[in-house]
């Protein structure tokens, strides 16, 4: 299961939602999506529950949410900001 | 997920780093606790200024940086130390010292002149008179001073006088813009005292009318004794607003300024002292994206209480003096009066 690594943070403040590299600084905005995905990268829950859960909250397509899923979790992978604890 | 940067190049951050805490004096509404005479770490100050240095330059900022203590001219070698390294660092905008005067001396002017980052001197001057200012400060603190800002003057330095009001020196506020003229000082400071506790609540507050009072008095007495003078009474700070809409400033705790303590620990403000963790083992990164309290801070709409007033722009009220009268950061300011 997928789990944000600890040098990073993901935020929600009254405007944006944002993920923090807090050992380099760098800043990324994220859109509702994105965010509520690495919300759920917690190392506990399925990408199969992820994927149900973005189709239901956001009403998207099985193939959009997947998608979705995939270009951002194949960048965070790349970039070591997400790792599957399994 | 695109990377993020609202930051302009000409976009300032305050930093408050008070190296040591060690001070010759014990000044009655001091929000101190400890004095230890430590020496000079300079291992902890290099790796402090190297987590800032690195912080404004990701950040695309330009710092600047208030050097204070307890007493910074106590330890000379540690306040040029830092000096140095901002000096030569191209994220660092300006420095200021902020200091009680009375240990200052031609040959500390002579070094501080060479500096061409050094923006001013601030001088904390708690009365008009000796008598005044001495009982808060400590006798024989007032002619120490005065004769401080005097040279400080006289070799050029830009020099602006603090005073710090409260319940026990209010009387002398509205005499204040006299003595800063007759010193030919560049700007007069007055700034609320925060009361921390039930105590010093008691002893030290000033009810928001009659606040109102004092602040309307200095600044028609600044009108008239800084006029055709090169002196200006400094009001960007919460409040002043009120006073003059075209006065005052929304505070940047939270936002834009940090105050860092000798040990590493970080605090919104020296004057709120709610620490946020330590520059050194957390790193700043860390803390200014995750503390749940500058986030808090961060707050303009919501559960703000100034949020609907006409002056939020430019006011806000001060956080450190909400906190610790309502327990709430984002609460009224109690010394406002509207």
């Amino acid at each position: 299961m997928l789990k944000l690594s600890d040098t990073v943070s993901i935020k929600q403040d009254e405007t944006y939602y944002i993920f923090f590299d807090n050992a380099t600084g760098d800043i990324y905005k994220l859109n509702e999506i994105s965010y509520k995905i690495l919300s759920l990268c917690d190392g506990r829950t399925t990408n199969e529950n992820i994927l149900s859960t973005i189709m239901q909250e956001f009403n998207v397509t099985e193939q959009e949410a997947k998608k979705d899923f995939e270009a951002l979790i194949q960048k965070l992978l790349s970039k070591k900001y997400i790792y599957d604890n399994e | 997920m695109d990377a993020y940067n609202n930051k302009k190049t000409d976009n300032e951050f305050y930093v408050q780093w008070h190296f040591i805490d060690s001070c010759n004096l014990r000044c009655k509404h001091c929000y101190q606790n400890g004095y230890n005479n430590k020496n000079i770490d300079f291992d902890i100050l290099n790796a402090i200024f190297k987590k800032l240095d690195e912080a404004m330059a990701k950040w695309n900022m330009k710092c600047y940086v208030s050097l204070t203590g307890g007493e910074p001219f106590l330890k000379p070698e540690g306040l040029f130390y830092l000096i140095d390294l901002i000096e030569n660092s191209d994220n660092f905008k300006n420095i200021a010292v902020l200091t009680n005067g009375t240990l200052i001396n031609d040959e500390l002017i002579e070094k501080l002149k060479t500096y061409k980052k050094l923006s001013e001197i601030q001088v904390s001057l708690d009365g008009h008179d000796e008598k005044t200012h001495d009982a808060i400060r400590g006798d024989g603190a007032f002619l120490k001073t005065v004769s401080a800002v005097a040279m400080l003057k006289n070799s050029g330095i830009k020099t602006v006088l603090m005073f710090t009001l409260h319940k026990k020196n209010a009387a002398s506020a509205s005499k204040m813009p006299e003595l800063a003229a007759s010193l030919d000082i560049d700007a007069l400071t007055v700034e609320r005292m925060t009361t921390m506790n039930d105590k010093e609540k008691e002893e030290f507050f000033i009810e928001a009318k009659d606040l109102k009072k004092i602040y309307f008095d200095v600044y028609e007495k600044s009108k008239i004794e800084f006029k055709n003078r090169n002196t200006k009474l400094s009001t960007s700070r919460p409040l002043w607003n009120l006073i003059d809409e075209n006065a005052g400033g929304y505070c940047p705790i939270g936002l834009s300024s940090l105050c860092i303590m000798h040990d590493g620990t970080l605090l919104p403000c020296r004057r709120l002292f709610l620490p946020l963790g330590n520059i050194l083992t957390d790193g700043l990164f860390k803390i200014w994206y995750n503390s749940d309290i500058l986030w808090n801070l961060r707050k303009r709409s919501g559960k703000n209480e100034c949020a609907g007033c006409s002056h939020s722009d430019r006011c806000g009220g001060c956080k450190a003096i909400s906190y610790y009268y309502n327990h709430d950061l984002n609460s009224k300011d109690p010394q406002c009066w509207i």
